[in-house]
């Protein structure tokens, strides 16, 4: 489970982003363009959060046929109420931050 | 140019984050095909490398390759130069005193180390030494390899060659500070290769259900 530490202006970016549309999938990529946030900042990111329950990841198939399957990620309910407790207690990003 | 660069940095990113992360390389490969059709293959492989290299230290994994490398490249590399510098240059490590296996087969003055009696032997005092050298070199080639076994064998060699020295060290009335130096490199370089075997093999228990 999350700590009781303020989460970092990255983590807060992408609680934000995945929290937009919930219920949706979204890929690493398409988070990036979107956040701003540099590969090496958002895997480790993606990859910290998943182990304290707050993103889940599925493989998807490609949309294209000969494509590769990419992994997908959407907040789980621990990581939405989060995200809520993040936006509550200050004003929500807009936009991009700087990655780190 | 730049797209095989970046393809070779993904396979180091991959190969950083190891076993327990393999499912994320995958993912960040998968990634890479829609940084490539976006045009910027190159700051997302570097990106995730950078991302990966941090990961090393915080994977148990990671944390035991950094200190094999430290053991192998930090610590036996250097006791084997050190070693191999006695026999070639006369440096001091393999006695306390002035004098090197070199002066006694060489020229430089001051106090001899073998006497007339005993000078013969130099050559195989030099082989021995030469020989502990050969095998500290090739521990750390096993410890890289992740060779076990023959990490053990060699280890066993490296205490045989170093007793020997002892003994024929003893039978030659050496000077006790002769031997001192490689025995304690042994006891060093024994203790953190026993160390990072127990390690190794915790690791591979912790990652035995997931394999």
């Amino acid at each position: 489970m999350p700590g009781s530490r303020r989460p970092s202006k990255q983590m807060i970016a992408l609680l934000n982003a995945l929290s937009v549309r919930a219920q949706e999938w979204r890929h690493g990529y398409d988070i990036m363009k979107e956040t701003g946030l540099f590969s090496g900042t958002l895997y480790p990111l993606l990859m910290r959060m998943t182990e304290q329950g707050l993103v889940e990841a599925e493989w998807r198939e490609p949309a294209q046929p000969g494509r590769p399957a990419r992994h997908a990620y959407r907040l789980t309910a621990s990581g939405l109420v989060l995200a809520q407790q993040v936006h509550r207690e200050g004003a929500p990003l807009v936009g991009k931050v700087s990655p780190a | 140019m730049r797209l095989l660069a970046a393809r070779l940095l993904m396979r180091l990113a991959a190969c950083c984050l190891g076993r327990d992360r393999r499912e994320w390389a995958w993912a960040m490969e998968a990634e890479f095909e829609a940084a490539v059709e976006d045009g910027r293959p190159l700051a997302f492989a570097l990106g995730c490398f950078a991302g990966a290299c941090r990961e090393i230290p915080v994977q148990p994994e990671g944390r035991f390759a950094l200190a094999n490398h430290a053991v192998a490249v930090g610590l036996l590399i250097p006791v084997a130069a050190l070693l191999m510098s006695g026999p070639l240059f006369g440096i001091s490590l393999l006695h306390s005193g002035p004098a090197a296996i070199h002066e006694v087969v060489g020229s430089r003055g001051g106090e001899l180390l073998l006497n007339v009696s005993t000078r013969n032997a130099a050559p195989a005092l030099v082989l021995l030494v030469l020989a502990l050298t050969a095998g500290h070199l090739s521990i750390a080639w096993a410890m890289l390899d992740r060779d076990w076994n023959r990490v053990a064998f060699l280890a066993r060699l490296n205490a045989a060659a170093t007793l020997t020295l002892v003994i024929v060290g003893s039978v030659l009335f050496l000077d006790e500070d002769w031997i001192a130096p490689p025995i304690a490199g042994l006891a060093v370089q024994l203790t953190a290769v026993a160390c990072l075997m127990w390690w190794n093999n915790q690791i591979r228990d912790d990652l035995a259900p997931a394999i």
